[in-house]
């Protein structure tokens, strides 16, 4: 069976430690905006990993059951931008070295070891 | 339009040959996405045919009168295949020469009896790319010039790898090769977790080396061809 977005969102929801469903601290609508951005990130270092569902789609809320959305050699990737990302945010629980490790790691994975 | 018989009963199904293939390179190519990969196969089979012709076919050509001429060779396959190169013309199993392009009015065949006949052969022909014949006199009224075979090198025009239609035996005489085009495609291209130069360079060398061997192999029609002319050698 193929992974779907909520697939995604509870990976990222446990390494974020937001898996208190009455209190996220991310909103699922947060956490979708920022995968797409990962999306796009993605689709400037890695067109091919849209030829799965060209011309491609992104993720949305209104449908959490659907398929991910780009071939799955990039869900770990994805998760780690969103994680990445969300840590950016500026709040109490937010880490920027953390962040920073995620987000170089999207990198790494997405490109190999290579500075771009 | 083309009347071609000649590969009735030839055996089309290269996909499991291909997807040996795929499997064999798969592993090999650490990151890359699999319908990637598939993708990149395909247009590697593309481009090792175009540039080594070494798949050839023999296409029967319909009887021709100066009404069909010139007359583009269209591969029988031609939703999968198009014809690459003219690589000659025969007619009643003798070739025609290749004739450099001209404008210059030359009579129609051969006049052994005074009369240019449905037997009278053109002089010459020459080829617009990829695959247009002319011949280098026009066919005069009520001649129609028959038995002409075409041998013509083909490419794959599917970008799908499950759609491409092409014989196997083919892909398997050229699998080292097309393994090598398709290795050194992926290798050389940037910001890939795959990316490497030295590879690249290695199986880009590879690569030209079995399409310039199939180029070879192709002319002598792989091993089929006529017997090459030599001076007589002493027997003793």
């Amino acid at each position: 069976m193929a992974w779907t977005i909520n697939e995604a969102i509870a990976s990222i929801r446990e390494i974020l430690k937001d898996e208190v469903s009455d209190a996220y601290r991310y909103s699922d609508e947060s956490l979708i905006r920022i995968m797409n951005i990962g999306f796009t990130e993605l689709h400037t270092k890695r067109p091919d990993a849209f030829i799965v569902s060209e011309p491609w789609t992104v993720a949305k809320v209104s449908d959490m059951d659907a398929e991910f959305p780009v071939a799955l050699n990039f869900f770990n990737p994805i998760i780690y931008f969103v994680c990445g990302y969300a840590e950016l945010r500026d709040d109490e629980y937010s880490r920027d070295q953390r962040a920073a490790i995620l987000l170089e790691q999207f990198r790494m994975e997405v490109t190999g070891d290579k500075r771009v | 339009m083309s009347n071609s018989d000649y590969r009735d009963g030839i055996e089309d199904d290269c996909n499991g040959t291909l997807l040996e293939i795929l499997e064999e390179i798969a592993p090999k190519i650490p990151g890359a996405v699999t319908q990637y990969i598939q993708k990149e196969l395909v247009y590697s089979v593309r481009e090792y045919f175009r540039l080594s012709q070494s798949w050839l076919e023999y296409l029967r050509l319909p009887a021709l009168n100066q009404n069909m001429m010139p007359y583009n060779v269209n591969p029988v396959d031609n939703s999968n295949s198009k014809v690459y190169a003219i690589l000659g013309l025969t007619r009643n199993g003798l070739p025609l020469h290749r004739g450099a392009v001209n404008n210059v009015t030359t009579e129609f065949g051969a006049r052994f009896d005074g009369s240019i006949t449905k037997n009278s052969s053109p002089r010459a022909y020459y080829c617009n790319p990829p695959a247009t014949i002319y011949f280098l006199s026009n066919i005069p009224d009520g001649v129609e010039v028959d038995n002409l075979i075409a041998q013509v090198s083909l490419v794959p025009l599917t970008t799908n790898l499950s759609n491409m239609s092409m014989p196997e035996w083919i892909i398997e005489q050229n699998r080292e090769g097309i393994i090598a085009t398709a290795m050194s495609r992926m290798y050389r291209e940037i910001n890939k977790p795959y990316t490497s130069k030295t590879d690249a360079e290695y199986y880009g060398r590879l690569s030209r080396y079995y399409i310039a061997q199939a180029k070879v192999m192709a002319q002598k029609n792989y091993g089929n061809g006529e017997h090459q002319w030599m001076f007589p050698r002493a027997t003793r």
